[in-house]
């Protein structure tokens, strides 16, 4: 069983897929994947950084997806 | 012999004409630093109570510091002060480019103007020698082209010149001061002060490159620098401008939309730093905007600077006014519920252009548009426009309107604490000022830390004078080792503003007004995320000076030392606790939407941590004047002497 999320990374975390990607992927993973698992599998170590599910700030990393999530990954640093 | 800096301060008094050059010794550069500080030095020396902010009387201090034009990244910044003709109070605004280092080459650490001409001037000064010149020719020119036709009649392009536009000469009175036409010392109205003395530019060249006093030292913390640039928490910042944050800030709740009444901004996304850089940055459509879209101050390897180019539909964006920050696609944008990049965009280049400051700009329209949205504004007022939620065309008129104070836009141009009081109606209520200056894009409601330092930083709401809460609360892991160093030793939940709150705050405020003494860039040195932290800050001052035995400790009480200056010119013109306080409608109206839903300021806690920061500042919890020990423990006992005569 898989699940279908609708990803997408800001800022320097694009580099984290192919530059045609512009940040954009939909990626399919085993049933029961948290969030700290998708940040794994993209290679994002950075501590902060922000995250929303379905347009929902979600800061617990073991939150667990479901199909059909759109998931938005941003950098938290910077001014003004 | 010095390093880093001259001794040398030129001081022109513009009604005479005559010029004097202050010299002072190392003692006097090591107490002050420089920027702020040194400013604030002439500022107190110099003015009496009562100063006109827009008399000849008051003082303009343009100062670098020790560090100024040498060879590191952060270093090339200019601090302008004078009595604020926005906020009554002190006025102080920060830049970033290549005249702060070339001032420096040209051979001064400062300049400093009093006075008025009797016509319009420039001041021209070139490896040590300087001179007034007719700038009758250049009144009423965007920056743009007076930049040009100084460069063209002193016959060299490689002259930097600082300058206003022509909302600085019709004294708006959040004018900035501009140099390369795109940066900006943008708060508190310095471009107006200018203005007043008749004093439309001053353009430097030089080959007198300060001394350093450990070349190879420096040059290895330039390179840990370069070296350690993609993974630092400024990476981000570097490649997609400062505007990166929208999208974080909507998803935390701190997106100032419609007026302050919101967190949250639907729209965010298209007016985003990683929108920007897709589609306006210059060299986009061919995916050359890392080399043609970004630019950078002297020396500096970060390049966070814009540089947008747009040549179809209804805004033309010219390259050399460079693009918009954060703040300016905030206060255009979410503030006035725009979803507009390219209108945003006119309304940045109108503001380099016309020498205005974006964020008083952009959020006093958006204080029209609430008062529109709530029927206290009509047509008749606004000159025919419609000022509805959203409406990018009207916001940028406005913004032209202001820049040459036309019809309503004269009104605005007085700043919206002064505009609420021309149109009356309660519009007050829909102030977003503390000491009458408009909140910057970062939500004290939220970032409650912010909420004191908005109400208690001598020049304003301000959101560079301090380091947010979340360095001290979700992100605390990441800072441990840097926030040691300023006597920051425990987390503190970022929802709180109690007495562990204002610590920090104190801690980090005094650690920012070190930076801004020492010109120091925000992005690139500082207590948590940043590029170098208070340990390469000390190695930098070291390596610059030879002051061998310089400390973070050292460093600190510069900061404080110039906090307390600021305070004391605020405390002479009768500014105390009751002048410290936070727009009506933060503790009142809850936000809307959102992460942020129903937040809203607790007037008791508010009061509490004020007190609070002055008893750990040593300051009059009942005043908030510094008192005469705090002072003279500073090495301020002449500043003592003016306060408690």
């Amino acid at each position: 069983m898989t699940v279908t999320i609708h990803l997408q990374l800001y800022s320097i975390l694009r580099e984290k897929l192919p530059p045609d990607a512009r940040g954009r992927a939909d990626l399919a993973l085993h049933d029961g994947a948290t969030l700290t698992e998708l940040l794994e599998r993209l290679d994002i170590r950075r501590n902060n950084i922000v995250i929303s599910v379905n347009d929902t700030h979600e800061p617990d990393r073991s939150r667990v997806l479901a199909d059909g999530d759109h998931i938005r990954v941003f950098s938290a640093v910077g001014g003004g | 012999m010095p390093y880093g800096y001259h001794g040398k301060i030129l001081h022109v008094n513009l009604t005479t004409g005559e010029f004097r050059v202050d010299e002072h010794d190392e003692a006097f550069y090591r107490k002050y630093g420089g920027g702020s500080a040194l400013g604030m030095y002439y500022l107190l020396n110099e003015t009496s109570a009562g100063v006109d902010p827009l008399g000849p009387e008051n003082v303009l201090a343009l100062c670098l510091s020790v560090l100024t034009g040498t060879a590191i990244s952060g270093q090339s910044r200019m601090t302008a002060v004078a009595r604020s003709p926005l906020t009554g109070a002190i006025g102080d605004s920060q830049t970033g480019g290549y005249w702060p280092a070339e001032l420096k080459f040209a051979g001064f650490d400062g300049v400093i103007v009093t006075g008025r001409s009797p016509k319009p001037v420039y001041l021209w000064i070139q490896d040590g020698e300087y001179e007034l010149r007719d700038a009758s020719h250049l009144w009423g020119m965007i920056t743009g082209d007076a930049e040009a036709s100084i460069r063209d009649e002193l016959g060299d392009d490689k002259i930097e010149v600082l300058q206003i536009g022509p909302a600085g000469e019709k004294g708006v009175r959040f004018a900035a001061i501009m140099n390369m036409s795109n940066r900006a010392n943008g708060r508190t109205g310095m471009g107006a002060v200018m203005g007043s003395k008749n004093l439309k530019a001053i353009a430097v060249r030089g080959k007198n490159r300060p001394e350093v006093a450990d070349k190879s030292a420096l040059n290895e913390l330039a390179k840990w620098g370069v070296s350690s640039l993609p993974d630092s928490g400024i990476v981000g910042l570097a490649k997609y401008g400062t505007a990166e944050t929208t999208g974080v800030n909507h998803t935390m709740g701190t997106l100032p939309t419609f007026n302050y009444n919101s967190g949250v901004f639907e729209d965010w996304e298209a007016i985003d730093g990683t929108t920007m850089y897709d589609t306006i940055l210059r060299g986009a459509a061919e995916g050359k905007q890392d080399r043609q879209g970004r630019d950078t101050c002297y020396a500096c390897t970060v390049r966070c600077k814009r540089v947008v180019e747009i040549t179809d539909g209804p805004y033309k964006i010219d390259p050399h006014y460079g693009g918009p920050e954060y703040e300016t696609t905030s206060t255009f944008g979410n503030y006035c519920g725009i979803n507009d990049l390219a209108a945003i965009a006119a309304a940045n280049q109108i503001c380099n252009q016309y020498g205005m400051d974006t964020i008083s700009c952009g959020a006093t329209i958006s204080w029209a548009y609430e008062a529109w949205a709530e029927g206290k504004l009509t047509a008749e007022d606004t000159d025919g426009l419609d000022l509805s939620w959203g409406n990018a065309e009207s916001m940028v008129k406005l913004t032209e309107k202001i820049a040459r104070r036309e019809g309503f836009g004269n009104t605005l141009a007085e700043g919206s604490q002064r505009a609420s009081g021309i149109v009356g109606r309660g519009t007050e209520e829909y102030l977003i000022t503390s000491k009458g200056q408009e909140a910057p894009a970062h939500m004290p409601q939220v970032k409650k830390s912010l909420a004191l330092i908005y109400a208690v930083n001598p020049y304003g709401a301000d959101h560079q004078s301090s380091e947010h809460d979340p360095a001290v609360g979700g992100d605390w892991e990441d800072n441990i080792e840097r926030m040691g160093m300023i006597g920051v030793t425990e987390s503190v939940p970022e929802e709180a503003l109690d007495e562990e709150k204002v610590r920090y705050t104190l801690a980090t405020e005094w650690m920012y007004s070190a930076m801004d003494s020492l010109n120091l860039c925000q992005f690139v040195y500082g207590p948590a995320w940043q590029l170098y932290g208070p340990d390469e800050m000390v190695q930098t001052v070291r390596a610059v000076t030879g002051w061998d035995d310089v400390t973070m400790d050292e460093l600190q009480i510069i900061g404080e030392r110039r906090l307390n200056m600021l305070r004391a010119f605020n405390s002479r013109e009768g500014l105390d606790r009751s002048s410290d306080t936070l727009p009506r409608k933060f503790f009142k109206n809850a936000l809307k939407g959102g992460v942020s839903d129903g937040y809203k300021l607790d007037q008791d806690e508010f009061e509490a941590a004020l007190t609070s920061y002055y008893s750990q500042s040593g300051w009059d919890v009942e005043t908030g004047m510094p008192s005469r020990a705090k002072l003279e423990e500073l090495g301020l006992g002449w500043v003592a002497d003016q306060l408690h005569a």
